[in-house]
């Protein structure tokens, strides 16, 4: 902002001269952020460095021998814990502030280094034997654990994933989608039930008001993939004679959750059960067009289909706008 | 030119900086609100997940929309599949464009963006389906430099009738492509000055931009410009860019052939992203200095492609550490703010805050490692989703 035109407000009375003179000081001595850049940065050296000592393992794995690497994968990770323990801030229930991005990322590669350590001695001794649901579980209790005792979201997000990981499915959306494995009726059970857990989860750390602000991540998760699997449910028992009670769980989750998300004024939420719900609804329709089996039901979805979607467009302007007023 | 109430742009341009003044805590809440009434903004421009949404469903709507229409003239000889139709519906598009934005005052709401797109597609398509017809008959000039040509020109309206950055972007390369595929057309000769041309044509472009700076209402196709130029640029004297382009268009060059000027070239790859930055840190200016640090990746890749020093895991292992320790470095220096530079976070974003990216980046990149763990069950066959079922 150029200084006229404050000199402008404040002749109009708009500002007030306190407020003048801290416009102006900032104006004086402009600071420049290297915030963002220097947080990429980080991100990326923890990223090219776990995945280098990754590489780095696998191939040398026949000449330096395997106590060497597990030592240096162990000290690597005792070393960023160790860093972690001594800057952190002390535990509360409510959402603590890191002292900085370098704790952050520190303890994100003491986490990745912890896991690479327990999966490397799983590959090469096989300490939990054919018990992999051990090898996986405790990596996962170890994360959720780092993410409630430091309080790091990102990590909350890996246990998370390794939640899924450990009840037999992978589980970033990206993956839910593009593997595309959802031929198979338990896969589609393990999810809901993964889905429905995580939602659980995330009303859980609201009603005992313990860690409020990971409620954001188990419900994001949570959402895509029950929605997610009951609509792959629908699809799976689409002959059945009771398919359509899939859609009703839907409708019923989703009424649910739509009153949840307007309670928290959460615009979010509301706007990915609106439109899961306008997919079920949709599905149900076009069902029925192919149903009719003639050249008018074509038409018919076209008209639907432009219909419908104004309707909603009108429908997400409003909920917005009751959102922002409340 | 631009189709917006301009006082609008202007508060709005003016409520962005007090807002961001009241985010610092220079003015009070009653400041912000006063001046907010006192300069009022009449635009209908949602949040970023509501701009996603409306993008979608008007997709869905003129989707339909168009299909019916087909549908029903689907009868007629020839005509859906005429330009001219194609045309009529682009046309139609920008109609509705226009009085959404003129009546609604929707700006950067998702439909008008939708609008804009489709608008833009279908002209663009009926101008091809035209080439290809006549085309038949004269084949003396090359597709691409006819097309890119319309495109510059096609994109450029839009941009400078709705601020659209994409559409800014996309008319700039167009241009880029134009001189790119005309010189071809010119022999051997212009081949070999195609580089430096499209560098001087970047970097008009880039100081054009800086210099136009003062017109606020299209700061952000400015910004989109300034960006890709630099980048364009760059990559015009990129040496693996040059190499490579010159032997698609030219003969195919022996895997230990050099390329004349070969010097330059090399300077070009490694001396550039540096001097961004370095000048992105003295003009303080954002976008020099992102630009220089995603450019320092892509002289270390041309580099490590014609020269092996170590392994690539060694590399990666070596250039992470390096990483770590030079962010660790600066983040100790700057503990208090020095010469102007700060590690402080000045502004941050409510929006980007709110949805948390950057803990859903962590977990969408990292979940690779951190299905380690799982390997051994990856050697028996039943890995991930077809795994439950057997071991659970």
């Amino acid at each position: 902002m150029n200084a006229e035109h404050y000199d402008k407000l404040k002749e109009e009375d708009f500002i007030s001269a306190t407020s003048f003179e801290k416009i102006r000081l900032r104006e004086q001595n402009p600071l420049f952020s290297l915030h963002w850049e220097l947080k990429t940065l980080l991100y990326l050296g923890v990223m090219l460095l776990s995945t280098g000592l990754g590489i780095l393992i696998y191939k040398n794995i026949d000449t330096i021998g395997h106590q060497v690497i597990l030592a240096i994968i162990a000290a690597i990770s005792i070393g960023c814990f160790a860093y972690c323990l001594k800057h952190r801030p002390p535990f509360s229930r409510e959402l603590v502030k890191s002292p900085n991005s370098l704790f952050d990322y520190l303890l994100l590669l003491g986490c990745l280094s912890f896991l690479t350590f327990v999966g490397y001695l799983q590959f090469q001794y096989t300490v939990f034997g054919t018990n992999y649901g051990m090898a996986t579980f405790i990596p996962m209790l170890l994360l959720f654990f780092v993410a409630y005792e430091f309080d790091h979201l990102g990590i909350l997000s890996m246990g998370i994933a390794n939640l899924a990981i450990w009840m037999g499915v992978s589980v970033t959306p990206a993956q839910v989608l593009s593997s595309g494995n959802f031929d198979n009726e338990t896969v589609i059970y393990t999810y809901l039930i993964l889905g429905l857990v995580l939602l659980a989860a995330g009303q859980l750390t609201e009603y005992f008001n313990f860690k409020k602000h990971f409620r954001f991540s188990y419900l994001h998760f949570g959402i895509h993939i029950s929605f997610i699997s009951l609509l792959f449910g629908y699809f799976n028992h689409y002959d059945a004679p009771f398919s359509f009670l899939w859609l009703v769980v839907l409708f019923a989750l989703a009424f649910y959750l739509y009153t949840d998300a307007r309670k928290h004024k959460s615009f979010y939420f509301l706007l990915l059960v609106v439109l899961y719900s306008y997919i079920a609804f949709s599905i149900i329709m076009v069902r029925g067009f192919i149903t009719i089996n003639d050249i008018a039901a074509i038409y018919l979805c076209c008209l639907y289909f432009i219909g419908s979607a104004i309707a909603l467009i009108r429908l997400l302007i409003y909920l917005n706008k009751q959102i922002k007023a409340s | 030119m631009i189709i917006y109430n301009k006082t609008w742009l202007n508060n709005l341009d003016l409520q962005n900086q007090l807002k961001r003044a009241h985010r610092l805590g220079d003015i009070t809440a009653e400041e912000l609100k006063h001046l907010e009434e006192k300069y009022p903004v009449g635009f209908y421009s949602p949040n970023i997940f509501m701009r996603v949404g409306l993008f979608i469903l008007t997709y869905i709507i003129t989707g339909f929309a168009g299909g019916l229409l087909s549908l029903m003239l689907s009868d007629i000889n020839d005509l859906i599949t005429s330009p001219g139709y194609w045309l009529f519906l682009g046309i139609i598009s920008y109609i509705m464009l226009e009085l959404i934005v003129k009546r609604n005052h929707h700006f950067r709401s998702g439909v008008d963006d939708a609008l804009m797109w489709t608008a833009g597609g279908l002209i663009l398509a009926a101008y091809i389906g035209y080439l290809s017809l006549i085309g038949r008959h004269n084949l003396s000039d090359s597709f691409e430099s006819q097309v890119c040509p319309f495109t510059f020109i096609l994109a450029g309206y839009f941009a400078l009738r709705f601020a659209d950055m994409l559409m800014a972007v996309i008319s700039f390369l167009s241009l880029i492509l134009f001189l790119f595929f005309s010189a071809q057309s010119y022999g051997p000769y212009a081949t070999a000055f195609l580089p430096f041309l499209i560098i001087l044509v970047s970097a008009g472009v880039y100081f054009l931009c800086v210099y136009l700076k003062k017109y606020k209402n299209y700061e952000n196709c400015l910004i989109a410009v300034q960006v890709f130029s630099l980048l364009v640029g760059y990559a015009a004297g990129n040496y693996f860019v040059v190499r490579e382009m010159g032997s698609m268009i030219s003969q195919p060059l022996k895997s230990d052939e050099g390329i004349p000027l070969g010097w330059f070239f090399w300077a070009w790859t490694i001396a550039l992203p540096f001097v961004y930055i370095a000048s992105g840190l003295k003009r303080k200016d954002v976008i020099l200095l992102r630009s220089g640090l995603i450019l320092v990746a892509a002289a270390a890749f041309t580099f490590r492609n014609y020269y092996h020093l170590m392994p690539i895991e060694g590399a990666l292992s070596l250039v992470g550490a390096g990483l770590l320790a030079l962010s660790y470095g600066v983040i100790r220096y700057l503990k208090t703010p020095k010469k102007g530079f700060t590690y402080e976070e000045l502004d941050d974003d409510q929006l980007l805050d709110k949805i948390k990216v950057e803990s859903l980046i962590v977990g969408e990149t990292f979940s690779g490692p951190a299905a380690a763990p799982e390997t051994p069950r990856m050697g028996g066959g039943n890995f991930g989703g077809g795994g439950s079922s057997a071991d659970f």
